[in-house]
């Protein structure tokens, strides 16, 4: 072969191996930032799974309307008071009647509606909590991992909880009570 | 150099740059092609987790022709009304099976927001919905298994015994 034709070959070579060089090094990114977006969405359903809410203890007050329970976060994450009103926490009971009743109560702090929940204090382990206090007017703070939530829950007038009765709390992230 | 021997390679040369370009078109359109279908994956992925849901608890009792579900928005992503709308709900039996679209009329569905915080009638994450499915007949005694599936086939389902 002449060197002209040599030469183009070498020309048109060179030129289509940049060129795929380039696109591959493109290819590779993009696959790259694609495979990053799989494990930040990993990461973020993982967050949502993680830990439990433990029933510590739980106990009927004598107007038969009223309990009193304490709930541990074990791994669930920080949960801020702000978010409170979106923890779901579901009462089931048997009434005087002899049916089994089921309502979800509203996250009622100033305990102005006829049924709701509150929240009475967060201790770790038995003590004050130290990290993320929340304040007592409920307006900042966190209920950490490790503490536990005294809360408080009552029904309607009209209803009474007879004898045996369960709690189911989910907070905002879907981690809930076992 | 004589003519004819420069015309051959300059075919040559042409020859090659054609069969190095349809190799090199095959060989990207195959990288665009596993590049898209990758894109396709992700899409469906965040499809996936921006709308999920979960059946918290389900109650009914027996004689009872409605069944009512705590769900929770486990997404990432507020849903609408009108897609709200498109849920279906399955409710089997061991001798029956039905299968509810929202409405008001008996074997259909409805619901509530119940912690709608913000006051935008959309099913925010992290809110909660009470769904009340009606049944056009009374539930007997026995296990009942339960699944709500979302507008993009995201589902939850929980055993009931009544």
């Amino acid at each position: 072969m002449s060197s002209l034709g040599g030469l183009i070959v070498l020309a048109v070579l060179t030129a289509a191996s940049l060129a795929a060089m380039g696109y591959l090094m493109i290819a590779m990114a993009t696959h790259n930032q694609l495979f990053m977006e799989r494990i930040k969405f990993m990461e973020k359903v993982g967050e949502r799974c993680k830990g439990y809410l433990e029933i510590e203890s739980m106990a009927k007050l004598r107007d038969n309307r009223t309990i009193e329970a304490v709930i541990k976060n074990v791994g669930a994450g920080s949960i801020s008071v702000k978010e409170f009103d979106e923890i779901d926490l579901i009462m089931i009971y048997r009434n005087s009647n002899g049916s089994i009743r089921a309502e979800r109560l509203p996250y009622n702090p100033s305990e102005d509606l006829e049924r709701g929940w509150r929240v009475s204090n967060v201790t770790y382990h038995g003590v004050e909590e130290l990290k993320n206090p929340v304040t007592a007017d409920m307006s900042s703070g966190f209920w950490d991992d490790e503490e536990s939530l005294a809360i408080r829950a009552w029904i309607s007038r009209d209803q009474d909880i007879a004898d045996e009765f369960m709690l189911i709390m989910v907070a905002p992230n879907g981690v809930r009570t076992r | 150099m004589p003519i004819g021997s420069l015309m051959t390679e300059f075919t040559l040369a042409v020859a090659a740059t054609i069969i190095a370009a349809t190799l090199a078109g095959v060989y990207f359109t195959s990288l665009n092609q596993v590049a898209d279908l990758q894109k396709i994956q992700v899409l469906g992925l965040k499809e996936q987790l921006y709308y999920r849901c979960d059946i918290i608890y389900a109650h009914s009792s027996d004689g009872a022709s409605t069944i009512k579900l705590w769900v929770k928005n486990t997404g990432f992503k507020d849903l609408p009304r009108e897609l709200i709308k498109k849920s279906e709900i399955m409710i089997l039996s061991r001798n029956k099976v039905y299968y509810l679209l929202y409405g008001d009329s008996a074997d259909s569905w409805n619901y509530k927001l119940l912690n709608d915080s913000d006051d935008d009638s959309r099913w925010d994450p992290s809110e909660t919905i009470e769904v009340e499915a009606h049944l056009s007949e009374s539930l007997t005694s026995g296990d009942y298994y339960l699944k709500i599936i979302l507008f993009n086939g995201a589902e939850s389902e929980y055993n009931l015994s009544v």
